[in-house]
């Protein structure tokens, strides 16, 4: 109890850099912002990286009278927010050189406010908390969009994503004010303690709650808006919104759904793993025929959603050990995917699509095997990280006895090979011309360490195994 | 009052919210029925407070209320910035990206 107010200094932080940077937005000529404003993201970042590191508590900790609970759980997935964001940040130095916009400062203040907004999210403990946080990550976003010159896309896809995200945010919201109806409380210890049988109120809250988060993951049935955001934003945007929001949301729900829901972990267990395995053959199906790269991995993002959500039908334990892990491998993917992707975007969105990779091998041997890399990882194929995550998952199913989702979800991945080797097959067999912009080093430079990392940890799975472990006890603690 | 009236109110603004979110193509109405939307949870939130007899709805009515404000404006500017490429806010012709 009580304030405790340094347990959220790494938060605090991120937001007051994040001000900081507004006031010196005002005062700097625009030719140095770029290069001021990524260095100075870049330094805020890792330095924050380091913060969270040294003031994760293995028992869990609260503050602000239990509304804000850290663990290392919280930990991991802030360091994994962190990393996220700094590749983004790299990446968007690079991207912010080859499109204009007027608005330098506010992409790189606005970026911060957004990771702050995801930071807070996953050490939430109380229904508002989570709520505020939730809502300046995604308006946050909604901002990050539309801000390039001469991009009706960006600006298309940030009333979409908005509609969408209000939507989902308001049914969550309502779902809340059931919870707090139920208990007359809304930290979440007490909320859950109020909750034993599944009456109509609790079914109805839980409903809401789930549609909510479906609508945020974008997992079937309200997945709509996934492939049309994805590819619209700006590609540093969809990379941070593929990584930092997915992170931050499925952390969140499991903060909320374990200790809140936990007498009816069997029912909403059965309810995911029914949408996790329609999100994975949807997700699949419907990337075989797509031309653009980025919306072709928006649909592979559904269906790596509905792959966690299916997770969660297992032992409690094992589900949130293999989701953290998938997480982690999941991140690092989709980072070094929309890197790889926005190194190759020149004038005019060329480099998008997948004819315009044709014989990359030629131009850049490198690349091309980085894209190998990547893809088979996205794919699933050992001994990249992609499969570790995969493997885990299918195990924890099979180890509960739901061989039937496993296998469904074998099934989805071995359909989604086939658009993953596409690309691959463009770029090392097709006749004609890549097209390839003049390399920016710092795009080339995140794309380089994130696939080196997807190898070093395909090859090493237990590294991230061992950390899982160590987030999963220190959590399992704090539910005691 | 008993908790289920405060539940029909704002279930039927709920409703109304959904509906208009789902049929309506003028984005600004669309912004009307999303405000709608979450002020069918203030008012559960306030009437479970009054029951409950403290303050935590109340506080969370305030925040819902903060955010719903920035999101107007946040929503708005995008209208405008899109109403300069379209010379319109009707929903059918924001449709460049499809499948």
């Amino acid at each position: 109890m009580g304030l405790n107010l340094k347990l959220l200094f790494p938060e605090f932080f991120v937001l007051a850099s994040a001000i900081v940077g507004i006031l010196i937005d005002l005062f700097l000529p625009k030719r140095v912002k770029n290069g001021f404003f990524a260095t100075f993201s870049v330094f805020i970042l890792f330095v924050s990286v380091f913060l969270v590191i040294f003031s994760s508590p293995f028992v869990p900790e609260t503050a602000f009278n239990s509304f804000v609970k850290k663990d290392l759980l919280t930990g991991l997935s802030q360091v994994l927010i962190l990393f996220s964001s700094l590749i983004a940040v790299f990446v968007s130095y690079g991207f912010l050189k080859k499109f204009d916009t007027d608005y330098i400062g506010e992409f790189y203040y606005t970026l911060l406010f957004a990771v702050f907004g995801a930071m807070l999210m996953v050490s939430a403990n109380e229904l508002a908390t989570l709520f505020v946080s939730l809502e300046v990550m995604s308006i946050s976003v909604y901002i990050l969009s539309a801000l390039f010159k001469k991009d009706y896309r960006g600006k298309e896809v940030a009333l979409k994503y908005f509609i969408m995200g209000s939507v989902g945010a308001a049914v969550v919201v309502y779902g809340f004010a059931l919870l707090y109806g139920l208990s007359g409380s809304t930290v979440y210890e007490e909320v859950g303690r109020a909750i034993s049988t599944l009456s109509f109120p609790v079914l109805l809250s839980l409903a809401l709650v789930i549609s909510g988060f479906l609508f945020k993951l974008g997992a079937v049935p309200f997945h709509g808006w996934t492939p049309d955001v994805y590819h619209g934003a700006p590609t540093p945007v969809t990379l941070f919104m593929g990584a930092v929001v997915k992170i931050a949301a499925f952390v969140a729900l499991l903060k909320l759904f374990y200790p809140v829901f936990l007498p009816l972990v069997s029912e909403w267990g059965e309810v995911f793993a029914v949408i996790g395995v329609v999100s994975a053959f949807a997700g699949a199906l419907m990337a075989l025929r797509q031309e653009n790269v980025k919306r072709m991995l928006a649909y592979s993002a559904i269906s790596h959603t509905g792959v966690v959500l299916a997770a969660l039908v297992s032992l409690p334990a094992v589900a949130i050990f293999s989701v953290l892990f998938y997480l982690f491998a999941y991140a690092f993917m989709t980072v070094a995917a929309f890197g790889f992707i926005s190194l190759l975007t020149g004038k005019g969105f060329s480099g998008e699509n997948i004819s315009d990779w044709r014989n990359l091998y030629s131009r850049s041997p490198f690349l091309a095997l980085s894209l190998v890399v990547i893809f088979m990882s996205l794919a699933g194929i050992p001994p990249l990280f992609g499969f570790w995550a995969k493997f885990y998952i299918l195990v924890a199913l099979v180890k509960a006895g739901k061989v039937g989702v496993a296998v469904a979800i074998l099934v989805a991945s071995a359909i989604s090979l086939y658009f993953y080797l596409r690309p691959v097959v463009y770029a090392f067999m097709k006749e004609g011309e890549a097209v390839l912009p003049p390399v920016e080093p710092f795009e080339f430079g995140a794309v380089v360490v994130t696939v080196f990392f997807l190898i070093v940890f395909g090859l090493f799975p237990e590294l991230i195994s061992q950390v899982s472990l160590f987030a999963l006890s220190s959590f399992l603690r704090g539910m005691i | 009052m008993t908790p289920f009236d405060f539940f029909v109110l704002s279930g039927l603004l709920f409703t109304v919210g959904l509906f208009g979110v789902i049929v309506r193509r003028n984005v600004i109405s669309l912004f009307f029925s999303l405000e709608l939307l979450l002020n069918s949870a203030n008012v559960l939130l306030v009437g479970f407070s009054k029951l409950h007899g403290n303050l935590f709805g109340e506080v969370f009515v305030f925040f819902v209320l903060a955010v719903a404000a920035a999101e107007a404006a946040v929503g708005l500017a995008i209208v405008v910035a899109l109403y300069r490429y379209r010379k319109s806010v009707n929903t059918e012709d924001f449709s460049l990206l499809r499948w």
